[in-house]
């Protein structure tokens, strides 16, 4: 008795908290996860029902007109395999430039080291509005325009700053004493990097995977720019060409943003776990 | 050689790994991929490729009337072959620019809104003269082509032009007992009339910040009901009275019938589904709402616009050569093939377009039946042209951003107890903020 009733206080004091807590995080999630969800929900009921008035929140039963109209109209498909094909030269390229990068920003010293990982970052702080022209004109006078391997290397370039740092603060978290007896087993600073660093920094490396890809596969502003052919458009573009003059077909786009979404879903529900370890690595070293 | 054969035996022997089929995988789907750049360079070196930028090729009930046009062309010729370049209308104009700024324009043929063309006439100067192509059809441009002459020379041909009347659904009219307006105030109350909310709407008007592009295509009108302009030369005119006036009419047309807060694709279906009773639009909404539902467009008629003076815009979205192209010569045999009297009348036919470039019907009889059988064309001929150029001033060029100043300031006058006097004033010294950039 005499201990249940402080039990029994410490769960009336907690409770408000923790009603807030779970109001938060309802609130939360429902205003992020609504959109994606009218989406699904106006994507697969007849359309009649999505404009309808109060407009259902359960599926009153099931159309698949939009995805029929979507995949007989339109070159769904090879959107989606150009798009796959930009973000893994994208990813291959970030991780061959990061990996050296991190690797001289976290362990080697050189003069002018922490004003190249603050250069980085600045390069992080102007809009791709502001240089697109100038990136269309330089492309231009290389004769890279309409080139996805051109288009990888600029998704690239505007990738691997945040990269670095990410992969960087992994890099952090080695400790220095296995990378110590390393080089006292016979390593150097060059083959510590493969043997030690990498197997080590695993999840870093799988969380800026994941951005490279991501970044490269939602990114629309310079390819809209600098791919004007048709039949090397990537998902996005293709999805972009569905917002016509005068009209849109409302339920064919949602249905293209279900198709659009559900390769990066499942990919990152595959490596989520990595993510966040990648993400977090190195903020509590000390 | 040996290893390779050891290599080949194990692989014989055990059947593909994971690892060789992943990269098979990667193989095809790259060689897929790459495949129609490999196949656009044979092509190419057949015939020389002229690229038409433009939007059509995106178009639902147009980018067919516009693909039989290149295939002629393409059939015509050996020395040239036309091929689509570009992007969808939404945004078509922000990357023409970004191409301009980045020194030319990547087409020989431009297909342009009227600001878009403006800018390429005179701003970036990459329009080359059609003079020579109006001589040799022996036609003459209709009058709305004055904006697109500089020092004495054209330097662009009609393909699309676009004027704004009142689209409507008869049946829904005969329903409710009522006729198209022919005053404002009686535009607000047949709109009242016709509305049943939330199973059927007035009127469609886009009203969404979000569809941008196209509130502002049909808000631009509004200055013209009590016979505004938006801007005198470098002088913005947003809180004059006569735009204040032509606003607060659409003001309450929103109140009286519009779908509030919806996508400018949603107000579309539900005109096509027969639950909107007008739009104030131009004419290819007559073939948006054919292609979405054929079953509605023999309910479709036009009136004049609900004014006295019956203005409305008129927008020409010209051809034009671009000086820039390496084949100027062919991008004129281009225009001038799509000049022609029998190329025009079937393009129009097809796509409905109801206004010709030149006086099309005196050269075409087909043309001419075409149009005598098109009862819902009497409104969007009855309506008085004006160019956008006309009332937009020096901001012509810089179009969007006033237009956007506008529905930023107009949004608040919308909400409860909002006055678009105060709305006005505030977009008027953001505009002449404008006016000292341009």
């Amino acid at each position: 008795m005499s201990v249940a009733a402080p039990s029994a206080r410490r769960r009336r004091r907690i409770a408000p908290v923790e009603i807030l807590r779970v109001a938060a995080i309802v609130i939360v999630c429902a205003v992020v996860f609504f959109p994606v969800y009218w989406m699904l929900l106006s994507a697969i009921q007849p359309t009649e029902y999505s404009l309808s008035y109060p407009p259902p929140l359960v599926p009153k039963g099931f159309n698949w007109a939009a995805y029929a109209q979507l995949f007989a109209d339109k070159p769904i498909g090879r959107w989606l395999v150009t798009s796959i094909f930009v973000a893994l030269l994208v990813v291959a390229a970030t991780l061959l430039l990061v990996i050296p990068a991190a690797y001289a920003l976290s362990r080697l010293h050189w003069t002018g080291r922490s004003a190249f990982g603050l250069m980085l970052l600045f390069t992080q702080m102007m809009p791709a509005a502001v240089v697109v022209a100038p990136v269309l004109a330089l492309y231009r006078a290389f004769g890279w325009t309409d080139n996805l391997v051109a288009l990888a290397l600029l998704h690239t370039a505007f990738v691997v700053p945040l990269c670095v740092w990410v992969l960087k603060s992994s890099f952090d978290a080695i400790p220095k004493e296995i990378v110590e007896a390393a080089l006292i087993d016979g390593c150097n600073r060059l083959s510590v990097l493969p043997r030690i660093f990498l197997p080590l920094a695993k999840p870093g490396l799988v969380a800026v995977s994941v951005i490279a890809f991501f970044a490269s596969w939602n990114e629309y502003l310079f390819a809209s720019t600098l791919i004007v052919r048709n039949e090397l458009y990537t998902a996005s573009l293709g999805i972009a060409t569905l917002m016509t003059q005068l009209d849109t077909p409302l339920f064919v786009l949602m249905a293209a943003g279900v198709v659009f979404s559900v390769m990066p879903v499942l990919f990152y529900m595959a490596i989520q776990r990595h993510v966040l370890r990648g993400l977090t690595a190195g903020s509590v070293k000390g | 050689m040996a290893t390779s054969e050891a290599t080949g035996r194990t692989g014989a022997s055990r059947g593909p790994s994971r690892r060789r089929f992943l990269s098979g995988a990667a193989a095809l789907g790259a060689s897929a991929a790459l495949a129609p750049l490999a196949a656009g360079r044979v092509r190419a070196q057949e015939r020389k490729t002229l690229k038409l930028m433009s939007w059509e090729q995106f178009q639902p009930g147009e980018k067919d009337g516009w693909n039989a046009v290149l295939d002629k062309f393409n059939q015509s010729q050996s020395q040239y072959k036309v091929e689509w370049t570009g992007w969808p209308a939404s945004q078509y104009a922000s990357n023409v620019v970004i191409q301009a700024q980045a020194g030319g324009i990547d087409a020989d043929i431009l297909m342009a809104m009227p600001d878009l063309a403006a800018q390429t006439i005179r701003k970036f100067k990459f329009a080359e003269p059609l003079d020579p192509i109006v001589a040799d059809l022996g036609i003459t441009p209709s009058g709305g082509h004055a904006f697109l002459k500089q020092d004495g020379k054209l330097y662009g041909l009609s393909a699309i032009d676009v004027n704004f009347a009142l689209v409507y659904n008869k049946a829904l009219f005969e329903k409710a007992g009522v006729k198209p307006a022919t005053s404002a105030d009686e535009w607000v109350e047949t709109t009242a009339k016709l509305t049943d909310r939330p199973n059927q709407f007035g009127i469609a008007l886009t009203n969404t910040i979000a569809d941008g592009g196209e509130w502002w295509f049909q808000l631009q009108n509004f200055c013209l009901p009590y016979d505004g302009k938006w801007a005198e030369g470098k002088t913005p005119l947003a809180n004059s009275e006569a735009t204040v006036k032509g606003l607060e009419l659409w003001k309450r047309l929103y109140e009286a019938g519009v779908p509030q807060g919806t996508a400018q694709g949603a107000i579309m279906k539900l005109a096509a589904d027969g639950r909107v009773a007008q739009a104030f639009g131009v004419n290819p909404t007559v073939v948006v709402l054919r292609a979405t539902n054929p079953d509605i467009y023999p309910n479709l008629l036009s009136a004049a616009p609900p004014w006295a003076s019956r203005r409305s815009l008129d927008r020409i979205h010209p051809l034009m050569a671009l000086n820039t192209s390496k084949n100027v010569e062919g991008a004129m045999d281009f225009i001038k093939f799509a000049m022609q009297p029998d190329i025009m009348a079937e393009l129009m036919e097809t796509n409905l377009y109801v206004i010709p470039p030149y006086d099309l019907a005196a050269k075409s009889e087909k043309f001419k039946a075409f149009l005598a059988d098109k009862p819902w064309v009497s409104g969007f001929n009855e309506a008085k042209q004006v160019s956008p150029i006309d009332v937009m001033g020096d901001f012509a060029y810089v179009d969007d951003q006033f237009g956007r100043i506008i529905m930023q300031n107009f949004q608040r006058a919308l909400q409860p107890g909002g006055s678009v006097k105060a709305a006005m004033d505030a977009a008027q010294r953001q505009l002449e903020g404008l006016a000292a950039r341009i």
